[in-house]
């Protein structure tokens, strides 16, 4: 029938510019980054240290913020969950859509899909023989460091924006920024390098405090992946 | 915006958006022109086509023609 094909025309574009690709997650990512210090700081947070303790943790409280959020009701935080392309592998802490689904870039995301993957790492590492003191960046042998692991595409190698959450446990953010660098520029100086200067972190203005930390890096893949951007919240524990 | 000559763009949009078939059959056509950052809808100045329910509809055809224009 006539009335079951509403004619309609649409003519013309929006500006590029007008949206720019991943401003909804960087958004949510501020809502993380917001929520770390209350966390950390909550008197009925039982006193922890361990990674996975922390992180569980963390879910709990970052699910009770968006179950109030005007905002953010429509995601949640699910602990060690299979990533999409390597199922072996768990990441940390995702992020999906609770009753809803998200349109992003064009791609759609329903309550299985992670909107981008989290991986939490201590600073420093946990003194073991067979840890890498090096395991925020690289664990050599292994591919289990923690940019490592994005970098190369063992984890979110379906996505171009991924978060890290670094727990200090020792000495200062301002060190351990150094360190990272540090850790990243012998990497690039090695013969034949997979790893290059411009992978570095980068402070993101106005976003740090003595506590909490926020910064960024981004780094080209291989594989005929995208290049993924970092974003890096570190909040003092000690 | 420059409404100068609105009278004649009138006149146009009448021309792309009415259209008459056979004797009986007036079809009606909703427009949406994207330009930079402005979305327009055409629609006739009748209630029936500017109630809540119909922007919910609108709204919704506008998000999925963002879509595919990869926002």
């Amino acid at each position: 029938m006539l009335s079951d094909n509403a004619p309609s025309i649409c003519s013309g574009r929006l500006d590029k510019e007008l949206h720019l690709p991943s401003t909804a997650r960087h958004e949510l990512l501020d809502f993380i980054a917001t929520h770390l210090l209350p966390w950390r700081f909550d008197p009925e947070r039982p006193k922890r240290h361990s990674e996975t303790d922390l992180t569980e943790q963390l879910a709990d409280y970052l699910n009770t913020a968006t179950y109030y959020s005007d905002k953010w009701s429509h995601v949640h935080f699910s602990c060690e969950t299979g990533d999409e392309r390597n199922r072996g592998r768990k990441i940390d802490l995702t992020v999906k859509p609770r009753a809803a689904v998200i349109m992003i870039n064009g791609r759609r995301h329903n309550k299985y899909d992670a909107l981008f993957p989290i991986e939490c790492k201590r600073l420093p590492t946990p003194k073991k023989k067979d840890r890498d003191e090096r395991e925020y960046v690289i664990t050599e042998p292994g591919t289990t460091g923690g940019i490592q692991r994005f970098k190369f595409g063992h984890h979110g190698a379906t996505h171009s924006l991924a978060a890290m959450i670094g727990f200090v446990q020792g000495k200062t953010m301002s060190y351990w920024k150094g360190r990272v660098n540090n850790w990243i520029s012998q990497l690039a100086k090695r013969p034949s390098p997979q790893w290059y200067l411009s992978d570095k972190l980068q402070k993101l203005q106005n976003k740090n405090s003595s506590k909490l930390h926020v910064m960024h890096s981004s780094h080209p893949r291989t594989g005929g992946l995208d290049d993924i951007e970092l974003r890096h919240l570190w909040i003092e524990m000690n | 915006m420059d409404w100068s000559n609105a009278d004649e763009l009138k006149e146009k949009v009448h021309a792309l958006l009415l259209e008459k078939r056979g004797a009986g059959v007036n079809v009606t056509r909703i427009a949406r022109i994207y330009d930079g950052s402005c979305i327009y809808l055409l629609k006739p100045d009748r209630l029936r086509y500017w109630l809540r329910s119909i922007a919910l509809r609108d709204a919704d055809d506008t998000l999925a023609e963002m879509n595919e224009q990869g926002f």
